[in-house]
């Protein structure tokens, strides 16, 4: 039995409503704004493709914002979106920012790379930069770290940790360049220490999926690697899976110490405090200039991870006279003879990779194995 | 790369991550048949899972009781499948309408109310017999898992020996095949079905406990990556039984660890053709026994049919 | 009950329904301090009030409309289309493998036939089930469910193998359309002439369903299909032909989002517009006009709570939370019949 004119009878209540709620928009008190004396302060704005909780890729991210803020608080001011999926919504979220002061954006995802070109375009007055991005526009600029650094201390110190089981794995998300670097650096650090270190590399096809990392780990784990290095925007499912296991955890990004108490070695951490103190300056100043920034040791924009229990004093000893050799030039990761995975010797000796050779990684080094 | 392939190994650890990695999707499934297999079908098992996942590991962390952070899971699934039995069992609502809000409800509040549990370490549920690193024999494909995979498996025993045996189970599927023969039979549809449903739910609910307490031991937002719409796809590929929706989800299982365990022995396959087979062959399933059974009998349970095709405003 | 008693209740009803929506919300608001109406304000300034808000509200509106339009028409011959979001992606495959792989095209002709490209794959998408809903009777709902996920893997596949991008360094992009593949936008919006079809279509299929024998058989096909039979109409002709036609509307929406907001194709085109669509059009009744105020509301929505994240610094979560209880407040206020043998 059904009513009469049902359908009806509830559109005129919720259009009522609707127009209610237009007009409450419209006379509504307003809140606060994120800053009241904006003018004098440069309002930085960052955006995050996932929750800066992940203790990996967004959290270090989010790390270097909040030592922004607290470096230079009377001369910056600092926003936050995160979870901004890299659709038509981060250039709504990029409009929003600018329309609510802020006059440098970080887009720190590359997915966000034609979306904040765009909007770049439409704001010439705003500077951006774009996190590991391939090109530049007049007031966007793109940065990103030299981590191939730290993670070939940490594949030597890996090796050092078991000098009995020189066979790593290495779980990463694509087989694409920033990958690569830090696959091929882990590697060459292995073997430094051992001629006959091997990595074999599983890739889990998408930057965040804890069941798929934990599963790579499990698989490398069963066929009887000694640790895995793992790189995926939240290292957090491979590192537990990997202590679970009773294995050696690296992980990229951040400290994941206190996920992996028994198994941690180290990991390559990126140094964005540095850098956007560095970038927010320049701005600041009126010297800044669109470029690819990047840097290493040296220029402090890479770290290495704190040292777990399981690292000798012995390999801490050496991994920091490492790093020292890194920060003066003295050791160049990428210097020949490198030969890849087919056989072909790619670097001479005597000669050493050019920084676009690196950031067009396309090939892997011998050792590596998974990798077609 | 020129080791030999050692099949044992290769296949022990593909049969133990199958049967590890396939628990959460099965749960789901194996409620998700009992719910449909009532005549409602819950397109709502994503957000419920989640929301059981996300309980899971709040329940932990705060209290450290496993045994509270599973029935707490369960109990927040249920309350969300109540939800679902209201609107569509007692209202008359679009099942496909409000399943579809509680996945973005139970997606968005898991979310929200899940932010403090991102990142916080605790001690998840564990193995039977610790596994550490290394390959091990035939046995450990058992031993090395936790007491969830086995409530996995007694669930799906015990749902089909219900709906077999039992006169519950009879009303059950009386309910789904024909509700006014059953009503005529004295049988309470309505309250066959909301059981069904709540059942349905708190056992995708155990199933999002499953995926965050004790196969990644984290809590993360939308973790579940598909895998509560994945069991919908199962239980068409299953026939509607629980054994069967067991027996697919650990092959499901097996696609997915498959594929990391070809690449760390050395080969390569594309890992989305391999992801789209359970959903073509759920397709196929379907199909297959609609056309057999034209004029014949039903493919899929008689009053799900009809109450999907009935528009119901 | 008289009229006016029915209207008194049923305003009642929904006033009932939203004050508990707005007591939900205000209780969750609260549990993370923020003010109520200050934030309840900002939200609906965020989607309608000002320039910013109201342009995104309507780029956000184009997508869902016109996936509402794909569930809308098969619901008018009985049918549920839930596979709004795999018709939006084959859309979106057809027109970028035009862009992309169709250098015969002159420039002038790629965006007509990207369009015609998208609008087949759509068809053949929505074909599917609605072939095998007509002709054997397979429950076109799980069917539809089922091709979302294959025409997802199927945009990753191309996406990380053959239609890789080569100077994309192994990003799984694919490379970036040319000018001459990209719809023309207003300004610097990305606001593009699929708002404009939705609407125009909007008002087309509703004159033409009132109007027509066409729309009138489909009325019949839905209320009772064996009068269907009795009256001989091609009853898997039509179950068909509705899919395939909504479909070709959720794929136009495809090869806007791919050609205008992304530029590529890329994974993740689209975050549930084939779902959001079909929620749009069951809360419009299936009624091609109101679909386009419920379709307008519910983007600004969605766009007002998105931008809460930057104004009032709340948890990205918060959109689906306040978008499904909107949900489940709708489905509460749909007071409905009583079922039959209860």
């Amino acid at each position: 039995m059904r009513s009469i004119g049902r359908r009806s009878h509830y559109r005129l209540p919720a259009a009522i409503a609707a127009v209610l709620a237009l007009l409450a928009a419209a006379c509504g008190p307003t809140e606060e704004g994120p800053d009241v004396d904006a003018q004098a302060k440069l309002q930085v704005g960052f955006i995050t493709v996932g929750p800066t909780s992940d203790y990996g890729f967004n959290y270090q991210h989010n790390q270097g914002r909040l030592a922004l803020a607290a470096a230079m608080p009377d001369s910056v001011s600092t926003v936050l979106a995160e979870n901004v999926p890299e659709t038509a919504d981060v250039e709504r979220v990029m409009q929003r920012m600018i329309s609510e002061g802020n006059q440098l954006i970080f887009a720190t995802s590359y997915g966000y790379l034609d979306s904040a070109l765009r909007v770049a375009a439409k704001n010439p007055g705003v500077t951006f930069m774009h996190c590991l991005g391939t090109e530049q526009a007049p007031n966007l600029g793109t940065y990103s770290a030299n981590l191939w650094e730290p993670a070939y201390i940490a594949g030597a110190v890996a090796a050092m940790t078991r000098p009995d089981n020189v066979r790593f794995g290495f779980v990463g998300a694509h087989p694409i360049p920033p990958i690569f670097w830090i696959l091929n650096a882990f590697t060459l650090g292995a073997q430094s220490v051992d001629p006959a270190a091997t990595v074999d590399t599983v890739f889990t096809n998408s930057w965040n999926d804890p069941a798929a990392e934990t599963e790579a780990v499990n698989s490398l784990a069963a066929t009887g690697v000694a640790g895995v290095y793992v790189l995926v925007d939240s290292p957090i499912a491979g590192v537990q899976a990997a202590e679970r296991r009773g294995i050696l955890a690296l992980a990229h990004h951040a400290d994941l110490s206190s996920f992996a108490p028994k198994g941690w070695v180290t990991g390559a951490e990126w140094g964005w405090a540095k850098l956007y103190q560095d970038v927010a300056r320049s701005v600041i100043d009126g010297t800044w200039e669109s470029r690819h920034i990047s840097g290493g040791f040296r220029e402090g924009y890479a770290a290495l991870a704190p040292f777990g229990p399981a690292v000798s004093a012995e390999a801490r000893a050496q991994a920091a006279e490492l790093q020292g050799r890194m920060a003066h030039g003295e050791l160049d990761v990428f210097a020949g003879p490198i030969t890849d995975s087919k056989g072909t010797l790619r670097v001479p000796e005597g000669s050493a990779l050019t920084i676009e050779q690196i950031l067009a990684f396309d090939w892997v080094v011998q050792g590596v194995r998974g990798v077609n | 790369m020129s080791e030999t392939f050692l099949w044992e190994p290769f296949l022990i650890a593909v049969l133990a991550g199958a049967i590890r990695s396939g628990t959460p999707v099965a749960f789901a499934a194996i409620g998700e048949t009992i719910a449909e297999r009532a005549g409602v079908i819950n397109l709502g098992l994503e957000g419920i899972m989640l929301v059981g996942a996300m309980t899971a590991v709040a329940l932990k962390v705060e209290t450290g009781s496993s045994l509270l952070a599973v029935a707490g899971a369960m109990l927040a699934a249920s309350l969300m499948a109540l939800a679902h039995a209201y609107f569509v069992v007692v209202r008359g609502a679009n099942q496909i309408v409000s399943g579809l809000a509680l996945t973005i409800l139970g997606g968005g509040l898991s979310g929200f109310l899940g932010r403090p549990y991102v990142g916080v370490r605790f001690d998840g549920l564990g193995p039977l017999r610790d596994a550490g690193g290394g390959s091990h024999g035939w046995g450990s494909i058992l031993s090395g898992q936790d007491a969830l995979v086995f409530a996995a498996m007694v669930a799906a025993a015990g749902s089909w020996a219900v709906l077999r045996r039992t006169r519950l189970g009879l009303a059950v599927r009386a309910v789904g095949e024909d509700p006014e023969a059953a009503y005529a039979q004295g049988i309470s549809v309505r309250r066959t079905r909301i059981a069904a449903v709540l059942v349905g739910g708190s056992l995708a609910g155990l199933g999002g406990a499953h995926l965050s307490l004790a196969y990644t031991q984290l809590w993360a937002e939308k973790m579940t990556a598909g895998q509560g719409w994945i069991a919908v796809g199962l239980v068409i590929v299953s026939r509607w039984s629980p054994p069967w929706a067991l027996i697919s989800a650990y092959a499901f299982g097996a696609l997915t660890v498959l594929h990391p365990q070809l690449q760390a022995s050395g080969a390569t396959v594309s890992p989305y053709l391999l992801a789209m087979t359970p959903y073509l062959g759920a397709i196929v399933a379907l199909t297959v026994t609609t056309i057999l059974l034209v004029g014949r009998g039903h493919a899929i349970p008689a009053a799900l049919a009809k109450d999907l095709q009935l528009d119901q405003r | 009950m008289g009229m006016r008693l029915i209207a008194v209740r049923s305003t009642a009803v929904a006033l009932v329904g939203g004050g508990a929506l707005f007591l939900v919300v205000a209780v969750l608001l609260r549990s993370v301090d923020r003010e109520v109406l200050p934030t309840l304000a900002a939200l609906f300034r965020n989607g309608f009030g000002d320039r910013l808000g109201l342009t995104e509200t309507l780029v956000r509106m184009t997508p869902l409309l016109l996936c509402a339009m794909a569930a809308a028409l098969p619901a008018k011959a009985g049918l549920f289309n839930i596979g709004g979001e795999g018709q939006l992606y084959a859309g979106a495959m057809a027109a970028s493998g035009v862009a992309l792989y169709a250098p015969f095209v002159p420039g002038v002709l790629v965006l007509p036939a990207m369009t015609l490209a998208a609008g087949l794959a759509g068809a053949a998408w929505g074909a599917i089930p609605g072939w095998l809903r007509g002709r054997w009777g397979v429950n076109e709902v799980l069917i539809g469910l089922m091709l979302n996920y294959v025409a997802i893997f199927l945009v990753q596949h191309l996406v990380h193998g053959p239609w890789k991008d080569p100077g994309a360094l192994g990003w799984p992009y694919t490379a970036r359309f040319a000018p001459d593949a990209v719809l023309p936008t207003v300004g610097t919006t990305n606001l593009h002439p699929g708002l404009l079809v939705g609407v125009a279509g909007c008002v087309l299929l509703w004159a033409l369903l009132r109007s027509t024998a066409w729309g009138f058989s489909l009325r019949i096909i839905e209320r009772s299909p064996r009068t269907a039979r009795y009256l001989k109409l091609p009853l898997a002709g039509h179950l068909m032909a509705s899919l395939a036609a909504g479909a070709v509307f959720a794929a136009l929406a495809g090869f806007g989002e791919a050609s205008v907001v992304q530029g590529r194709l890329r994974p993740g085109l689209s975050p549930g517009y084939g779902y959001a669509g079909f929620l749009i059009a069951w809360l419009a009744g299936n009624h091609f006009l109101w679909m386009l105020p419920v379709a307008f509301l519910v983007a600004g929505l969605y766009s007002g709570a998105d931008a809460l994240q930057i104004t009032a610094g709340l948890p990205s979560a918060t959109v689906d939370v306040f978008m499904g209880l909107v949900f489940i407040t709708a489905l509460w206020l749909r007071a409905s019949r009583v079922r039959a043998g209860e």
